[in-house]
């Protein structure tokens, strides 16, 4: 499946799919095998690996108790300014028809 | 017209319920805001490392999703329109204020939402390895170091999980470009991150 024919572009794509677990049993022996030829590109996939496995350690970052509270009143505001922006321009639209 | 229950608007798909929003259902705004305020909030961080300024950009995301909400069209999955709108205010405010460049994962005195993450992977606290949380630590330092166009799609795809076609219609890049940058910015995570990230030590 691999030889020194497949591009750049290919091995790219293989990489991603091997750290995303997207490849069948049969490509991932076939790149595992062409890994162990190419240790310095080993290197660099089983780092990425290693990273992949710690953003599923990475603290979420969620919204805080007061962002819904702080949101309606945002939106209430916007609503406001919605609705004064329709009424002058109803406004308008008789001034003209007058 | 017969009017949209509550009930059935938490039901409808992300791109029904904004319809119903163009139609002028209000309470449909409500349900795009539980369903993304979090998702949102945790891209944001990794550009703003600072819960107030986070918060204040997916408000402002939410009121423009609201303020262009005819110019939605199906076409475009919610989200990946949410998303461009968010990383678009990111971009702005991170070029006017160039303060990203330090970061420190302690809480900020100056900010009166400062609070501590959420830790939803409970194996963190049993294995309790100071490696792995020094390595998350630095990671999260690493990311605010990455190149920008390299930080966004290693953002979009490995901490919000998107697909390649998603982050290439919120990037405005082919496909081919955002798998050049993931891959290249993988590695420049890996150059930063230097020992932290050694195979044989996990």
């Amino acid at each position: 499946m691999f030889s020194k024919q497949t591009n750049e572009h290919q091995i790219r794509d293989f990489i991603l799919d091997y750290i995303d677990q997207n490849l069948s049993v049969a490509e991932v022996k076939s790149f595992e095998e062409y890994l162990s030829n190419t240790p310095e590109l080993q290197k660099n996939v089983q780092e990425s690996k290693v990273i992949r496995d710690l953003y599923y350690r990475m603290p979420v970052a969620k919204t805080g108790k007061n962002f819904d509270q702080r949101m309606v009143a945002r939106f209430a505001l916007e609503l406001e300014r919605e609705t004064t922006q329709r009424n002058k321009a109803n406004d308008f639209a008789e001034l003209i028809t007058d | 017209m017969k009017a949209t229950t509550n009930a059935q608007l938490h039901q409808m798909s992300d791109e029904d319920v904004m319809e119903q929003l163009q139609a002028g259902v209000i309470q449909a705004f409500d349900i795009i805001v539980n369903r993304y305020k979090d998702r949102l909030h945790n891209f944001l961080f990794r550009y703003t490392h600072n819960h107030e300024d986070c918060e204040d950009l997916v408000q402002e995301t939410f009121l423009r999703v609201y303020r262009s909400r005819h110019s939605y069209e199906r076409i475009a999955k919610l989200s990946t329109w949410m998303y461009t709108i968010a990383l678009n205010l990111a971009k702005t405010m991170y070029k006017k204020k160039q303060r990203m460049t330090t970061i420190s994962m302690h809480a900020d005195e100056s900010d009166p939402d400062s609070r501590d993450f959420v830790i939803e992977d409970n194996a963190i606290l049993q294995d309790d390895s100071l490696h792995v949380k020094m390595c998350v630590s630095e990671l999260e330092k690493a990311l605010l170091e990455l190149n920008e166009d390299f930080r966004e799609v290693i953002v979009l795809r490995d901490i919000q999980q998107l697909t390649y076609e998603e982050i290439a219609d919120i990037t405005g890049t082919a496909m081919g470009t955002v798998k050049s940058r993931i891959n290249r910015g993988r590695q420049q995570l890996q150059d930063i991150l230097g020992d932290f990230v050694k195979s044989e030590t996990f």
